[in-house]
């Protein structure tokens, strides 16, 4: 399963994107401005010396990462992440995702569902957080430049201003985090509530914790690639 | 159409005789709050006395309230009203379920769901946001309940959730169940389902709730609730004696503690000692499996589950391998009487079979609860056992079924304790086998069919409640008077927690006399367990709110197997709750203020419709006499092993007298204002209620009282 | 509560109280009483129960055994667990299945499953139980405490001061197979 993971994640990396390593190789080039521009926390377009356009991406300080060994199903999260920042109660729009694996896992139904995870199979409930990607998908996707880095937590948010609700970002993330809103036509995605998680802090058995972001890259890029699982 | 807030503001209506499809004003039903009680404005609005429950002129009502889907904590059930037809007379009744069917449904733009009429052949119902059509179904017709809920999925997505019945609803078992998820069933209107044609809803939604009020608001709400809500039925002690705790109780269902673990987790989980100050340990309180299944059940815990936007969890998980060794999935999960229902059945208890040893009795219920979820076969609140002890001990089978047949049950099994007679048992029973597949068909219909008489009804094991054919259900046991009033109104078993998150919450009977005294007007509403006193107008109010509070919780919908918050685990406060919350609620989500007060007196008005209904189904007044009247076993005195009487209202005895009861109803009767000779409704009380038009019906039909 | 006193002791005189309040408040965290002799080798040269008594935490208390004093916070443990562990560190099981049963009936009021014994915090060994239970049917200390059965052989204790042998029967009987029909 982490074979078809790479290669979407791949395509989306090297298609047209650049990774951090990389800049750091065109900021040694002579890109020194660029680097002040992004500690101030925004993504920034740079030109790069064969003149292609490039986003940097400030390093987000965490990401929130989901123990599929505790959690516990209740979604409490989930209306929480909506709650606090749209002032509704949604399980789609929520930026953690727990219903849609919720029975059967992030693989969805087979006819081996009984055995498989999810609550009618092995109980195991896999939600899915946004990485905060070091080079994220969803912004590199967006064409109005709305989901930019989060001056304080370097999150990869979405200003609602700019978004023209194009669902580019939804599709351009490996794991469809960002999501339209229908009701609004604006794109929704974990800001990690400026660094103090409401989901976490609604989870009754602690399974959701913002970590830093070296040791949530370590977490979510771990064994199991697809489904952001600690296990 | 302008915002509105806590409710979605559509009802779903399905014709399936016409195949008609279309949409309902929520709104138009406010006064009645959601849930069940717009339910029961339904059934009386439309569907006629004289109506039997697998009729195609019966609807049956999948309802949510305003608070599901906000996120309100213990607010994911559905409730489901139809007529039921495990009652002699089919009268109109609710069961519910949880999971996560209900916030779906919300989030999905509708309130309720009214299915009426019969498809001429299988169907499911799709619902995909504002998106309904009606499916065949022939090719999960036959299946159970667990890959019909599979084959929705693999229509709809993995996101959808399903209701479903199994083998028994398709065969119009009286006793079946509709379910959703892993454990989640509604016991009693799973052959309505059946009769329609009806095999499953699926739904999908992507939308959202509102809330009126300020989100910030909102969340210290929340937050507040968090801080006194407890472990399952708002039981606010600990199982064994905590450093934070000032009080212990061995039957508190908050297990936590240190050393016990969520043992087949990967790797196990601590639920540790869960200091109620640690919001993230609020899920782990309740280490359910060794409360339902013993400590033996604690390495086979997989985790807690239950319903969308609960933090209690009270359902336990487990993966029990031995299942394997019987065809069936290892996976299995329950609570309460979802487990010591199928149980139950085995009376002689579940002894060493199989080789399974000092595990026999885990590894016998997990069998019994899986055969019952599958095949969505209910038990009466435990109810089929006790008529399948009484049966064999009085030698009923032996008389009524055919001679091979009674030969052809695995009898032996049953007798000496061997679980797999269960699988037997459950085949019989789901498809409708023989004779003894009738004991399917509830304690009424048994006891027309099979000729038993006031012995049976007055059996003090038997534990049935009315000749309604339901049992006890927190009744005289749980609060004298309060429990045994409680438990006379419905057409099924009471399934009323009301009383029971307060009583039964394990704190000193001298803090919960307070609390009641701060409710109920007196301390006196609440006798400690097992040494009553005779009625008092205090306790016909603890009744009557608990009345109120349920159909309250039904409607809105909140879970009523933790709410109302009465009590809490908070020192500070004194251990008190705060009756308040679902009018606090209630007014932030819906925009529309109402008090704790007005909240009951709707409820009351719901309730007093319910009433109503009976009233006119049974064509008769006096529900006194002819509804509301106990079997003789609760009021006959206790004999001590002397075999002298031990006098009611003495310590040591939970027995009611008649006198004492009556009186009780008297009073009970009056605080909805009804009359008080025959529980009826008077012209007067419905008027109060906003309820003229009922009154009009009823005066017309001369039901009213004189 | 050895490593709950590890900071603050040493020589400075001005540090102790302070010290010893943390001492006591750290071991309360950690699920133990804090005992005044653990304190005195810890702070050789503090009258502890002055300093203790001077310190002005409102939310100390002690109980006095027969020759240790035992200190709690009641910042993270109550009363009625520090009693507990009170009795266990007395080493007087007779007196700690008797004051816990006369407790528990007087309050709640129920009589007592004999097993609570055997689990924490009491910790007893079924010998050490059966033993004592024995020891309270003979002695003067458990003179008002009485046993009843339940149906399937469950034994219960109870307080005669505060529950009849009637009532007694139907709240063991009521816990140990009533409940589990009408859960
Ligand atoms: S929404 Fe997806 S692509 Fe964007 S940062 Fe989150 S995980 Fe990465
Ligand atoms: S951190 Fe905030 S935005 Fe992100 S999933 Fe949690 S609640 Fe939603
Ligand atoms: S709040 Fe915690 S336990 Fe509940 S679904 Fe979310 S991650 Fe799981």
């Amino acid at each position: 399963m982490s074979d078809s993971t790479e290669k979407r994640e791949g395509e989306g990396l090297l298609g047209k994107q650049t990774s951090r390593r990389d800049f750091l190789k065109y900021a040694g080039g002579g890109l020194a401005g660029a680097l002040a521009m992004i500690t101030l926390g925004c993504a920034t377009t740079v030109r790069t010396r064969e003149g292609r356009e490039l986003r940097v991406w400030a390093t987000p300080a965490g990401a929130l990462v989901h123990d599929p060994n505790r959690c516990v199903g209740c979604k409490r999260c989930e209306v929480a992440c909506t709650v606090r920042n749209d002032g509704k109660a949604s399980a789609h729009i929520s930026r953690v995702k727990v219903s849609r694996n919720l029975n059967f896992g992030v693989k969805g139904v087979s006819s081996a569902y009984a055995k498989a995870d999810g609550q009618l199979g092995n109980f195991r409930i896999v939600a899915e957080t946004c990485r905060q990607c070091e080079k994220p998908a969803c912004g590199n996707a967006c064409p109005t430049g709305a989901i930019h880095a989060d001056r304080k937590t370097g999150a990869r948010v979405v200003d609602a201003r700019k978004c023209v609700g194009c669902g580019a970002c939804q599709t351009a993330c490996p794991w469809h985090i960002a999501t339209l809103d229908r009701e609004t036509m604006i794109s929704t995605k974990c800001t990690t509530c400026d660094g103090d998680p409401v989901c976490a802090k609604a989870c009754p058995t602690g399974a959701l914790k913002l970590y830093p972001i070296a040791e949530a890259e370590k977490l979510l890029w771990g064994a199991d690639v697809v489904s952001g699982a600690t296990a | 159409m302008a915002q509105i807030f806590g409710y979605s503001g559509k009802i779903l209506r399905v014709d399936l005789t016409t195949g008609k499809i279309s949409t309902d004003e929520t709104l138009k039903y406010k006064d009645f709050i959601g849930g069940e009680g717009m339910s029961m404005k339904i059934m009386w609005d439309e569907v006629d006395p004289g109506t039997k429950a697998y009729d195609a002129e019966n609807k049956i009502i999948f309802g949510t309230g305003p608070l599901c889907g906000t996120g309100v904590p213990c607010s994911g059930r559905t409730n489901i009203t139809s007529l039921l037809p495990t009652s002699p007379f089919n009268g109109v009744s609710s069961s519910h379920m949880g999971g996560y069917f209900a916030t779906e449904l919300k989030y999905a733009g509708w309130d309720m769901i009214v299915v009426e009429g019969k498809a001429a052949n299988p169907v499911w119902l799709r619902i995909e946001d504002e998106k309904v059509t009606i499916e065949d179904a022939r090719w999960m017709w036959g299946k159970g309940i667990f890959d019909t809920q599979a084959m929705v999925a693999s229509f709809m997505g993995k996101e959808a959730q399903a209701a479903a019945i199994g083998q028994a609803g398709e065969n119009m078992v009286n006793l079946s169940v509709i379910r959703t998820g892993a454990s989640h069933s509604a016991g009693g209107h799973g052959g309505v389902m059946g009769s329609k044609k009806l095999k499953a809803i699926g739904v999908r939604g992507t939308g959202s709730v509102k809330i009126a009020g300020d989100r910030k608001d909102w969340m210290e709400l929340d937050k507040f609730m968090m801080s006194i809500i407890g472990a399952n039925n708002q039981m606010v002690v600990p199982t064994t004696p905590q450093p934070w705790a000032e009080f212990s109780d061995k039957s508190s269902r908050w297990t936590a503690r240190k050393g016990l673990f969520w043992g087949a987790a990967n790797p196990p989980v601590e639920t540790g000692e869960c200091n109620p100050k640690d919001m993230q340990s609020v899920g782990l309180r309740t280490q359910k499996a060794i409360f339902d299944l013993g400590p033996g059940a604690e390495k086979y815990t997989v985790r807690m589950g239950g319903c969308s936007h609960c933090p209690i969890r009270c359902h336990s998980q487990l993966k029990v391998p031995q299942l394997e060794k019987y065809g069936m999935d290892p996976y299995v999960a329950n609570t309460c009487v979802g487990w010591s229902g199928p149980r139950g059945v085995m009376f002689n208890g579940i002894k060493d079979f199989d080789g399974h040893g000092e595990d026999s009795n885990i590894v016998g219920n997990a069998i019994g609860t899986t055969l019952a979820d599958d095949y969505g076969v209910w038990c009466n609140y435990a109810q089929i056992g006790r008529d399948l002890k009484y049966c064999w001990d009085k030698g009923v089978f032996k008389r009524v079924l055919p001679a091979d047949e009674y030969a052809s049950i695995p009898w032996e099994k049953l007798v000496k304790g061997d679980a797999t007679f269960l699988i037997d048992f459950y085949d019989r029973v789901a498809f409708k086998k023989g004779e003894f597949s009738h004991i399917g068909d509830g304690s009424a219909a048994i006891a027309l069919r099979w000729g038993l008489g006031d012995d049976y009804w007055n059996d003090k094991n038997g534990k049935l409640w009315t000749r309604g054919g339901y049992p006890v259900h927190h009744s005289n046991e749980a609060g004298a008077q309060v429990g045994a009033l409680i438990s006379c109104f419905s057409n099924r078993d009471a399934q009323n927690h009301s009383h029971m998150n307060f009583i039964g919450s394990k704190l000193p009977i001298k803090i919960q006399k307070e609390i009641a005294g701060e409710i109920f007007g007196s301390p006196d509403a609440l006798d400690p367990p097992n040494d009553y006193k005779p009625m008092n107008t205090f306790k016909a109010r603890f009744a009557a709110w608990a009345l109120k509070r349920s159909i309250l919780h039904n409607s809105l919908t909140v879970c009523n197997w933790m709410w109302p918050m009465s009590v809490s685990h908070d020192k500070e406060r004194g251990y008190r709750g705060d009756t308040g919350l679902e009018a606090k609620f209630f007014s932030l989500a819906t925009g529309i203020k109402m008090t704790e007060k007005e909240l009951d007196e709707a409820a009351a008005r719901c309730f007093t419709l319910f009433r109503a209904i009976t009233v006119r189904q049974m064509g008769d007044a006096d529900l006194r006499a002819g509804h509301d009247h106990m079997n003789k076993w609760i009021t006959k005195a206790d004999k001590d092993k002397e075999g002298k009487e031990i006098p009611q209202f003495t310590p040591g005895t939970i027995q009611m007298t008649e006198e004492d009861m009556a009186l009780a109803q008297t009073m009970l009767y009056r605080e909805f204002g009804w009359d008080e000779k025959t529980g009826a409704p008077t012209r007067a009380s419905l008027e109060m209620y906003g309820l003229a038009g009922v009154a009009e019906d009823l005066a017309r039909r001369k039901l009213l009282p004189s | 509560m050895d490593e709950a006193t590890e900071n603050g002791g040493g020589p400075s005189g001005a540090l102790e109280p302070a010290a010893i309040v943390e001492a006591i408040r750290a071991s309360s965290a950690a699920a133990a009483l804090c005992c005044r002799s653990a304190l005195s080798s810890r702070f050789p040269r503090a009258d502890i129960a002055a300093l203790v008594g001077a310190s002005g935490a409102a939310d100390l208390r002690l109980i006095e055994g027969r020759t240790e004093t035992y200190y709690f916070s009641e910042l993270s443990m109550t009363r009625a667990y520090a009693v507990h562990l009170f009795h266990v560190a007395e080493k007087d099981p007779l007196r700690m299945v008797a004051e816990t049963v006369r407790e528990e009936s007087r309050l709640y009021p129920r009589p007592t499953d004999l097993r609570t014994f055997l689990d924490p915090p009491f910790g007893l060994t079924p010998s050490e139980l059966a033993a004592t239970v024995g020891a309270l049917e003979l002695q003067e200390e458990g003179r008002d405490i009485a046993q009843v059965r339940a149906s399937n052989g469950a034994l219960y204790l109870y307080c005669t001061s505060y529950l009849v042998p009637a009532l007694a029967l139907s709240l063991a009987e009521w816990i140990e197979v009533g409940q589990k029909d009408n859960p």
